[in-house]
């Protein structure tokens, strides 16, 4: 009796693990792509496995010098970027987790940032500030009009308020003050959550390609995803030229090893940090 | 803390002043202009070379080693033999552009020039952020780009025009660009035992032949008629064989002297209906409206489509996949009138790159019209080569390295400017005497006699200058009635109404709707703002 | 607040807190409180030469024009419909398959599944995008596969019914994981005893999930509910403008991609401003209800 599965676990297993491939189809098949023959592809004939495998269209992206252009702005922004919205997540996160009756000025600091979450000057006011800031076509109009990350930070803040307060108690009987208990007790007891909001801006910033677009003003300064949002999307063609140029750089298995080569990153740095999200996220999240 | 409160939204005022602010009044200093001292004046190099920013649409993916679209063999030679440095301040994609130069003008920080379309332009005029070209045009334009920019009374003109003054002037592009040619599968026609289409009820007998009766003779029916995709390219050609300009943007005067938008027309009910049918019996990709230009291509490539309304230029884009792949062969058919029609015209838009404008206070815009005194002369005049022009010399030179020719000469160029010179002529007559060179366009002559080329490359060169380009009749086009400066309401509205017409002509050739639902589409497209925009056309016209 | 008298701001015991918040906040005026001053432009008629603050004064013009276009009934209606069912139908399904996750055995299986459900969350829309398009196309691979089986191909990305259908599922595909994971973790919280104590009481699986699991989880999930109704007029900018087309405008434009178009496409500043700001207001209701009501039945605080 006890060796016996269950028609349900049974059904229940294949189920999952149909559900889990069916997130990973579409990856497999655009790898698939990206590794066949470009006639097989025209043709229609791809699934999951390449066909007619073959190295060209890597080959291709290799040369392909606006490539690496935009995946090494990509490659900066995510590296300022995370920097800094950790750094100030984690910064604000501490004080705003604090009881109202200890940190009285809680609530303003709050609706500060809840306000600007929902109301937003618009497209052509940000655009004109950037700009006016002189900080068109800089790294920094990617990195700084998204340096304080409201959501991490609330998730954050949720974090720190379920931590036993016994603890900082304890500190502060042996005179630690604020900055100290922060940086040797908190931070440390956090790392679960700061992993996840590590990961959240990362995925953030790789992610993102409006504003690559809206505030550069060279397509030198793209970063990866505007590039590629600009690969899919543009298809316009006026004159022969133009239209033998589209003809090569719109066919599909460059595309699509494009494609993989930017969700490369993702894939190598979400195994390392999501051991510890799942504690980041559930507690952030759902706790109060 | 209320006082804090108040302190904090008196700082939020003072920063705000950083976005908010305009320039003063009278910031940018009238500049006078001088006229030129001489005829050779207004070909001349800025001995003391000049810099003016530009935005640049970028084109080009393959640039030669070493270059990019400001550090390039052809920018340097605008340089050299110009004295004019232009400076990409933006760098965009094509189609990108407008936004780019939308929030350019929302933060009043636009190039000293570029090439925009009427509608950019209308804002920059509206702003106020243009000189006035008018004289600094008359003054140092030279006899050439007179005859070119102002062919046919100046109607390139027409959108530059604010209170009868100039204040930009028209990019000529040639009418070959937008006039339609009808190409046919030949082979099609021949295995079906068909000739070329005469009128444009025959060009749908044929293509409804070409769907049922099995063409390409693999015993499937999976071929279609005719080509159609998402935003009714070649809709506009066909319409134009019952006398219903419908492009978009064009208006057509009646004879009460009131205007109507052409895509109003109800004769347009005739086509949609013969389109309808044509795709309920299979002779349309059922997919069209969802399948961009390229991606609906993709089927006259595997040989699945048998009449696409194109260009001259239409072999080198598409078509030659077609020869590769299935072998196939193209016709060009001069586009037909229906039965009982006059003679076809096209309803083409203004033969323009777009308009260049100076932005209002740079020094030197008479620099803008020099540019175009070298440019003409290099490719928009029939006779360009008087054996003493420094740039259209110099542009050939670079034109035969294989990595510039490759890239495209003309697209690493800022801009460039055409006239309406008939090559299909040029061409023949140039192989009939056995010619190995031919002026201004002799990269494309020697491609077309080349024996170098693929196979598929030397039969797309030949279609395009020795069949496309000569059916061809350039002097017979149909301008919009209107093509002056956006109204106010077409400025608002105009995207939407092109939607408007493009969702609903598609539901009816889907059959999705009746025909007669037309009648509903121009009562909607009336109401939100056609009625408006031609009332304002006609008092814009008084 | 407190009757003894400590200010407000209480600076000299609480510099150090000001002083970490101080950063983030001055970021915070720059880049998010300076262009809301922006918001004006929704009540000017928006001149770029004279600036926001030169323009002219028009009143609720650009309002009026707004509810007199005929798309905006359509972008309102379109952007509830979609955000709603993207709610309906994203709540459930996390549920479910956390509860079959947690009755799976196996460790390893269980993580794994968890780790790859997670993944599609962290995928751009762009990449999306250019795989969803290729994939559902009608010569793709998935009108192939209903071409096999003997079914008419489906227009996914063109017809307007298919296309809500392309959305709804694709952004359920996305984002169930995540969901997954939280209600996983709420599961695996349970106190083992009470299941213990069920299985002597002889309830089957069934019944334990029925009575136990479900109303365990079922605080959270209220919560977030609640916390989704914050989200209806967010019906996907990004996910919308790398899919759609004009051909389904009528059933996929929204309040966002109308207000990109107006605005950039038509250089409509002022009206693209004015209908986001109306977004912005009920948003802002709507998200101030949501917390109160969190507040209420779950003692969930953000503030």
């Amino acid at each position: 009796m006890q060796k016996k599965i269950s028609l349900f676990t049974v059904i229940n297993t294949v189920f999952l693990a149909s559900l889990a491939l069916l997130c990973l189809l579409p990856i497999i098949h655009i790898v698939a792509i990206s590794f066949s023959d470009q006639a097989a592809v025209s043709a229609n004939q791809i699934g999951l496995i390449p066909k007619g495998f073959t190295l060209a269209s890597y080959k291709m992206v290799a040369k392909r010098g606006a490539f690496w252009t935009a995946f090494g702005i990509s490659v900066k922004r995510v590296i300022f970027g995370v920097l800094i919205n950790t750094v100030i997540t984690v910064l604000m996160a501490y004080p705003l987790s604090k009881s109202e009756k200890e940190f009285p000025a809680r609530k303003l600091y709050v609706w500060i940032l809840i306000f600007v979450m929902i109301f937003d000057g618009g497209l052509v006011p940000n655009y004109l500030l950037v700009n006016k800031l002189g900080l068109f076509d800089t790294i920094w109009a990617l990195v700084l009009p998204t340096a304080v990350p409201i959501y991490n930070i609330i998730l954050t803040m949720n974090f720190m308020k379920q931590l036993p307060s016994t603890i900082e108690e304890a500190a502060m009987v042996d005179g630690a003050g604020y900055f100290a208990r922060f940086i040797h007790l908190i931070v440390p007891l956090s790392k679960p959550v700061i992993a996840t909001i590590t990961l959240f801006s990362f995925v953030g910033h790789w992610n993102s390609w409006f504003d690559g677009k809206i505030y550069n003003n060279q397509t030198s300064n793209y970063p990866l995803q505007t590039y590629l949002q600009n690969i899919i999307s543009s298809s316009d063609m006026t004159n022969a030229a133009e239209a033998m140029e589209n003809a090569l750089s719109n066919v599909k298995t460059l595309q699509a090893a494009q494609l993989a080569l930017t969700l490369l990153p993702i894939l190598l740095i979400y195994p390392f940090l999501q051991k510890y999200f799942v504690k980041g996220i559930t507690v952030g999240a759902v706790k109060g | 803390m209320k006082n804090k409160v108040y302190a904090v939204l008196l700082s939020l005022t003072l920063a705000f002043g950083i976005i908010g602010c305009g320039k003063q009044d009278g910031a940018d200093a009238a500049v006078t202009v001088e006229g030129p001292k001489s005829e050779e004046d207004k070909m001349k190099k800025y001995e003391e070379p000049i810099t003016l920013t530009f935005a640049k649409a970028e084109v080009v993916t393959n640039y030669p080693a070493g270059s990019d679209a400001q550090n390039n063999a052809l920018y340097q030679m605008w340089e050299d033999v110009m004295g004019i440095k232009v400076e990409n301040s933006i760098l965009s994609a094509s189609d990108a552009m407008t936004e780019k130069l939308q929030l350019a003008i929302a933060s009043d920080e636009i190039p000293d020039f570029a090439v925009v379309d009427a509608m950019t332009l209308d804002s920059l005029i509206k702003n106020d952020m243009v000189t006035d070209m008018t004289d600094i045009y008359e003054a140092w334009a030279t006899d050439n780009l007179k005859a070119v920019v102002g062919q046919q009374n100046n109607a390139l003109f027409a959108p530059t025009i604010s209170d009868g003054r100039y204040m930009a002037i028209p990019v000529a592009n040639t009418l070959g660009d937008s006039y339609p040619i009808l190409w046919v599968r030949s082979d099609w026609l021949e295995n079906l035992g068909l000739s070329a289409p005469t009128t444009m009820d025959e060009v749908f007998e044929i293509a409804e032949k070409f769907t049922t009766e099995d063409p390409d003779g693999n015993g499937e029916q999976d071929t279609y008629g005719l080509y159609l995709d998402k935003d009714l390219n070649g809709l506009d050609a066909i319409m134009a064989a019952y006398e219903v300009y419908s492009k978009d943007e064009y208006w057509v005067k009646q004879d009460d002297g009131s205007y109507i938008a052409g895509c109003t027309n109800p004769e347009a009910k005739i086509p949609l209906e013969k389109l309808a049918n044509l795709y309920e019996i299979g002779g349309i990709d059922h997919e069209f409206a969802v399948k961009d230009a390229a991606k609906e291509e993709e089927l006259i490539a595997a040989g699945k489509i048998g009449i696409y309304i194109g260009y001259f230029y239409s072999p080198l884009m598409v078509m030659k996949d077609s020869v590769v792949n299935v072998g196939a062969d193209w016709t060009a058919v001069p586009m037909p009138a229906a039965e009982g029609y006059g003679t076809y015209k096209p309803g083409v838009n203004l033969n323009v790159y777009g308009y260049i404008y100076a932005k209002k206070g740079i020094s030197n815009p008479e620099a803008i019209v020099v540019m175009l005194n070298h440019l003409c002369d290099g490719f928009a005049v029939p006779d360009m080569d008087d054996g003493n022009n420094e740039f259209y010399d110099k542009f050939n030179e670079l034109a035969s390295d294989p990595e510039i020719s490759a890239a495209g000469p003309n697209n690493l160029m800022p801009f460039q400017m055409q006239g309406n010179i008939n090559w299909g002529e040029k061409f023949t007559e140039a192989i009939e005497n056995g010619e190995t060179y031919v002026d201004g366009k002799n990269a494309d002559y020697q491609n077309v006699i080349s024996t170098e080329l693929s196979e598929e490359m030397s039969w797309a060169w030949k279609k395009v200058y020795l069949e496309g380009y000569k059916v061809m009749d350039m002097d017979n086009v149909r301008y919009s009635d209107y093509t002056g400066a956006p109204t106010d309401t077409m400025s608002k509205t105009m995207s939407l109404l092109n939607t408007q017409k493009l969702t609903d002509y598609i539901s009816i050739i889907m059959g999705d709707q009746p025909v007669d639902y037309f009648d509903t589409f121009v009562e909607t497209y009336n109401s939100i703002g056609g009625t408006k925009i031609c009332e304002e056309i006609k008092a814009a016209m008084e | 607040m407190n009757k003894k008298k400590t200010s407000f701001l209480n600076f000299r015991k609480n510099w150090p807190l000001h002083l970490m918040l101080l950063p983030g906040i001055i970021l915070v005026i720059i880049f998010k409180y300076v262009p809301l001053g922006g918001i004006t432009i929704a009540f000017k008629d928006f001149y770029p030469r004279k600036g926001i603050f030169g323009s002219p004064w028009v009143g609720l013009d650009n309002f009026e024009y707004m509810f007199l276009l005929p798309d905006t009934m359509r972008i309102m209606w379109n952007t509830l419909k979609i955000a709603l069912l993207k709610i309906l139908i994203n709540f459930p399904v996390p549920i479910l398959i956390a509860i079959l996750l947690n009755e799976i055995k196996s460790k390893w299986f269980k993580k794994s599944v968890q780790t790859i459900i997670y993944l599609p969350y962290f995928i751009s829309w762009v990449i999306l995008a250019g795989m969803i398009l290729d994939i559902f196309s009608l010569e793709g691979i998935i009108n192939q596969v209903l071409g096999m089986i003997g079914m008419d191909p489906v227009f996914f990305m063109g017809d307007n019914k298919p296309f809500l259908g392309m959305l709804i599922g694709t952004d359920v595909w996305k984002n169930f994981g995540y969901g997954t994971v939280i209600y996983l973790a709420a599961i695996t919280g349970i106190d083992e005893s009470l299941y213990e104590s069920a299985r002597i009481d002889g309830a089957g699986r069934l019944k334990q999930t029925l009575y136990i699991t479900i109303p365990s989880i079922a605080p959270i999930v209220m919560l977030m509910m609640i916390l989704n109704l914050g989200n209806v007029l967010n019906a996907g900018f990004e996910q919308i403008f790398t899919l759609y087309s004009p051909r389904v405008y009528e059933s996929a434009d929204i309040i966002d991609t109308f207000v990109y178009r107006i605005s950039l496409v038509d250089a409509n500043y002022a009206l693209g401003t004015a209908v986001g700001l109306l977004k912005s207001v009920v948003s802002f209701l709507l998200i101030v209800t949501s917390y109160k009501l969190a507040n209420k039945y779950s003692d969930y605080t953000i503030f």
